[in-house]
């Protein structure tokens, strides 16, 4: 680990927050790459609902474009976005694993390694979710 | 670290001294010690089990023959509900609870969790919660709308006094819940052991990572929900009476938001109990990253699941639909941890003893409860079974199968740990077939009956039905499943007294509990656990931060004599030593603020308000008594060696304090309840067909706007404060302050005032009960603010100097909840006075 972090906090006086950086990956991206695909499904789901039980009781329900209701194109727009956000989820954990495992080697424990390991899954998996759920819309483009 | 420790008389009883757990009486009520706490609540919780089962028991037997007139429909309804009731609340969450406040600490190698006293609180609430809950047979008035108590049934049109025992005794329950989410989160994120990154802890300490942050969420929301139906029926408000504009439908989407992630909140600590079991006994763990994976995921998408269990309600089908595939994917994240299960016990032959028997009754039981859970999770499979005895087998086979089972997989584990005793192994076996025997006898047919057409919670059936035969082997089934359950109860009896010996290790198991002697003293520790791999006591590797380091570290905070309660804080993802956390001792403090509650409470019942508001006078007092920072702790702090030695600091600041941790966790807590409020106000605005409901007229812009900007303002000169203290300019530290304080202060008056004056009652209609609420709730959260500020600025001026060490983190802290209730009054105006103009 980073030298000079450890001999400040043998000092017994370090800064706030230990800035525990392996050079190129910093603990901020790691965390984006953990909770960003969360993140973006969260939004999904909440953006997703509101559009659903708003939507379909007022009257966007009734306005249509290409013959697609308005609530399913909210849906679809949102879906695009958070979408969007959770490629960058995986982008950015996918990077972090690489450049780790060049760096450190394939040692899971390593506090590193491991967020940037479980990061690429979660985004992966996430990623699947926000897709799976907005199939169902593609059922009701036309009506709630 | 590999070895099991040995004890230094002298040190031994210097550390007693300083964490002895205080007997007798009145003594004993002050108690702050994670473990015996553990105890009473794991104790308390299975007392309530066995009084639950003994209510099926009686439902059970009024339904062995059709036409039964064993008991009334009315005291059929009442069994149900209280059973439901009692096992959900009571029993499921507390015992975990309390397994988690006994084990976690030994298992990640901290002396205490986080807040001591928070844990007495939160022990104190669930019992007077559960005491309330039961005190209902007394006046004869037993809650009797189900465990969910849908409105309008639990509303005061159709419920007696039992439902106000149910609403308040469940508020209390809530508030233990809350305060076990906090601790468990803080203690596992900073009272790791050095070495214990993020990727070594042990899979049972990840969930109740991830249960500590749902917890926040999930009894937030009900505790909101609860409180809402508690103010329709005490004082008259119509959030959830549909005649005066309000919705019934609100109380499903409420109470779901939580009661799905309940499921989670058990769920997940048993699958923690399960992974500790199988790595132990299969001696390796496949698929660790999967299974934290799996954790992380159903902690989320459990938030995203409420509306399946409201399939029959007519809402949009693309809303539901939307549900269902995220009820899918829910399914998935279970089975990735069966699987990794499965893999790593695939040709080990592990020894089949009861923890092993149990988690594989477990698996079984579960897998057949998740598929029947995949089969309702699709909307027109639901529209046919919904409210039928299909449900009730679903339900018990994931609730025993995904949490009894474990729980008793668990006890077998770690009791010898707990007691110093084996449990005998025949009898164990014993317990295990007839439990599982009669669990499938109870509940397997119960599939088929629901298909047959057999409503759930009916008191009797026609015998047309032909259900005699099915209803006959579940009510046998169920004396089978009892008898499992009481030879377990009578195993441990005399296991206490007879059991052989367990010694530090009976099992061989991986984690760093297993170094103590069994019972672990008072202390927990004795020496300083380093762990070096993810399995310690097996394998060895790199310290992060060093090992010399972690080493003096762990020598001096947790090896040494320490003359107060003290243990080993470390960073949240690296596990390297950051600081030494200061652990208050033995108070009565808990206690005097629980009572204090429960006495608001139960005066509600009984329409004392007066005697209502002298139990919350109490409550605050105690609060403020506990919060208060002492001077003699600060100083005993700061001229202490020990940090200097260990080369730690024992006063912080920032997200290296638990009280910087404690703060954030109030402001989700704070965050959540204003979320569910305002969800409250827009979801019947959108239902209503005006807004402002009735006669009512818009809301007043300008007043309202005046005090909001003033609050803004006050925000900026916080800020200012805040920053010249950091420059260390006394004079303008107290005139920031001073105009913070005196924008606060106006603003409450001039709220005060404005609630005061608001034209129509809050029993007016839906519409009107939200202006009260949310205008109340900001009112409030301003009002503590202020305090806060005032203490915050009469201590500075007393302790100018300070500037790098306590008063730095009553800054902080001080500093987020007064931005943070800006934010929110903000956001209330906007909702309250703006958007009724524009929309
Ligand atoms: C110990 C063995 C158990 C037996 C024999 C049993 C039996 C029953 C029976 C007969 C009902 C009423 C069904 C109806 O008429 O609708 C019921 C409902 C219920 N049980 Fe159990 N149960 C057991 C354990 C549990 C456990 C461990 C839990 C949860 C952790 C649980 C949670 C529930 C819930 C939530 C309900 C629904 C109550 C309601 O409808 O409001 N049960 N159970
Ligand atoms: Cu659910």
């Amino acid at each position: 680990m980073n030298e000079q972090t450890e001999s400040n906090a043998l000092a017994g006086a370090p800064a706030d927050a230990v800035s525990d950086t392996t050079g190129e990956v910093s603990r901020l991206q790691l965390w984006c790459g953990l909770y960003g695909g969360a993140i973006a499904w969260t939004l999904h789901l909440l953006a997703a609902y509101a559009i659903a039980e708003f939507g379909c009781v007022s009257s966007f329900r009734d306005a249509r474009f290409l013959g697609i209701t308005g609530v399913a194109w909210g849906i679809l727009a949102v879906t695009a976005l958070t979408l969007i956000l959770g490629a960058g989820s995986l982008w950015i954990s996918r990077r972090s694993q690489r450049l780790l495992l060049a760096e450190f080697g394939e040692k899971e424990d390593d506090p590193e390694v491991f967020l940037a390991h479980i990061g690429w899954i979660c985004s992966v998996v996430f990623f699947g979710i926000i897709l799976a759920q907005a199939v169902p819309v593609l059922y009701y483009m036309r009506s709630c | 670290m590999d070895q099991i420790e040995q004890r230094d008389p002298e040190l031994h009883a210097a550390l007693e001294k300083t964490w002895y757990s205080p007997t007798g009486f009145p003594e004993w009520f002050s108690e702050v010690n994670n473990r015996p706490l553990g105890v009473r609540f794991m104790v308390t919780a299975f007392a309530f089990f066995l009084i639950s089962g003994a209510l099926t028991i009686l439902m059970r037997i009024q339904l062995i023959v059709p036409n039964n007139e064993f008991m009334s429909p009315q005291t059929f309804n009442q069994l149900f509900t209280m059973h439901g009731s009692t096992m959900m609340y009571l029993f499921a969450v507390p015992f975990l609870e309390g397994l988690a406040l006994y084990m976690l600490p030994q298992m990640i190698g901290s002396r205490d969790v986080a807040y001591p006293r928070l844990t007495a609180l939160g022990y104190w609430c669930y019992l007077f919660g559960g005491m309330v809950f039961y005190a209902s047979f007394l006046v004869g008035e037993v809650p009797d709308a189900g465990w969910f108590a849908y409105t309008p049934l639990s509303g005061r049109d159709y419920s007696g006094l039992g439902l106000d025992f149910w609403a308040l005794g469940l508020a209390l329950v809530e508030i233990a819940g809350i305060v076990a989410g906090v601790e468990i989160l803080v203690t596992v994120l900073k009272f790791r052991c050095p070495g214990m990154t993020l990727g070594r802890m042990p899979p049972f300490a990840w969930a109740m990572l991830v249960v500590g942050v749902m917890s926040l969420f999930a009894f937030t929301t009900l505790l909101v929900a609860t409180l809402l139906l508690e103010l329709d029926r005490a004082a008259g408000t119509h959030f959830y009476n549909p005649n005066r504009g309000g919705s019934s439908l609100l109380w499903q989407h409420l109470f779901w938001f939580f009661g799905h992630p309940e499921v989670y909140i058990v769920f997940l600590p048993a699958t923690g109990v399960v992974s500790a079991i199988v790595t132990t006994f299969s001696r390796r763990l496949l698929g660790y990253l999967l299974i934290v994976m799996g954790m992380i995921v159903m902690g989320f998408v459990s938030f995203g699941l409420w509306v399946h269990h409201m399939y029959a309600t007519g809402l949009p089908e693309l809303s539901m639909h939307f549900f269902a595939a995220a009820s899918l994917m829910v399914a998935i994240a279970s089975a990735v941890q069966i699987f990794a299960w499965i893999a790593t016990l695939w040709g080990r032959k592990p020894p089949m003893n009861a923890p092993m028997l149990y988690t594989i009754g477990f698996v079984v039981i579960f897998v057949l409860g998740g598929m029947t859970g995949v089969m309702v999770a699709v909307v027109p499979f639901d529209w046919q079974v919904h409210d039928t005895y299909f449900i009730v087998a679903h339900l018990h086979y994931v609730l025993i199968g995904g949490v009894v089972f474990p729980v008793m997989a668990g006890l077998y584990y770690w009791l010898p740990k707990m007691t110093g005793r084996m449990l005998n192994p025949t009898l164990g076996h014993l317990s295990f077939w007839l439990t599982f025997v009669g669990f499938n006898m109870t509940f397997f047919l119960m599939h088929v009956m629901g298909l047959l057409g057999m409503p759930r919670r009916v008191y009797t059936y026609p015998a047309e039905l032909e259900l005699e035969f099915h209803n006959q082997l579940a009510t046998v089934g169920t004396f089978v499943l009892a008898a499992g359950f009481l030879v377990f109860v009578w195993d441990f009896f005399r296991s206490l007294r007879h059991g052989e010996l367990a010694g530090p290790d009976p099992w061989g198991g991986d984690t760093v509990e297993w170094t103590t002697e069994s019972p672990p003293p008072t202390y927990g520790f004795y020496g300083s656990p380093i762990v070096r791999s993810r399995h310690p006591l097996w394998h060895s590797g790199p310290v992060p931060g060093g090992e010399e380091f972690a080493e003096l570290a762990a020598a001096e905070v947790l090896g040494g004599p320490i003359p107060f309660r003290a243990t080993m804080a470390t960073d949240i993802i690296t596990g390297k030593p950051q600081s030494i956390q200061y652990l208050p001792g033995p108070s009565y403090v808990s206690l005097y603020v629980a009572g204090g509650i429960v006495l608001s409470l139960v005066a509600i019942l009984m329409q004392l308000y007066l005697v209502s508001i002298a139990g919350l006078v109490v409550a605050v007092g105690g609060l403020f008594y506990w919060l208060y920072p002492r001077q003699e702790v600060i100083e005993m702090l700061r001229n202490s060696e020990v940090g200097r030695r260990a080369g730690l600091p024992i006063i912080t600041t920032g997200t290296r304090s638990t009280a910087w941790w404690g703060a954030v966790c109030l402001l989700i807590i704070l965050g959540t309840s204003l979320a569910a409020m305002l969800y409250a106000y827009f979801y019947i605005q959108l239902y209503s067909e005006q807004w402002p409901q009735g006669n009512i007229p818009l809301p007043d812009l300008a007043i309202p706007g005046v005090i909001c900007a003033l609050l803004v303002l006050s925000s900026a000169t916080f800020c200012w404060a805040n920053r010249s203290f950091r420059l260390g300019k006394p004079m303008a530290i107290q005139a920031g302050l001073t105009t913070t304080l005196l924008f606060g202060t106006i603003f409450t008056i001039v709220q005060t005032y404005l609630i005061a004056q608001i034209p129509f009652s809050h029993q007016e209609n839906a519409y009107a009960s939200l202006f009260y609420l949310l205008s109340g709730y900001i009112w409030l959260q301003v009002l503590v603010g202020v305090v806060l500020l005032a203490v915050a600025q009469i201590r500075i001026w007393k302790e100018h100097c300070d500037r790098e060490g306590f008063m730095k983190l009553h800054m902080q802290v001080t500093g987020l909840y007064w931005h943070f209730s800006v934010v929110a009054g903000v956001i209330v105006y906007a909702a309250l006075h703006l958007l009724p103009h524009v929309i």
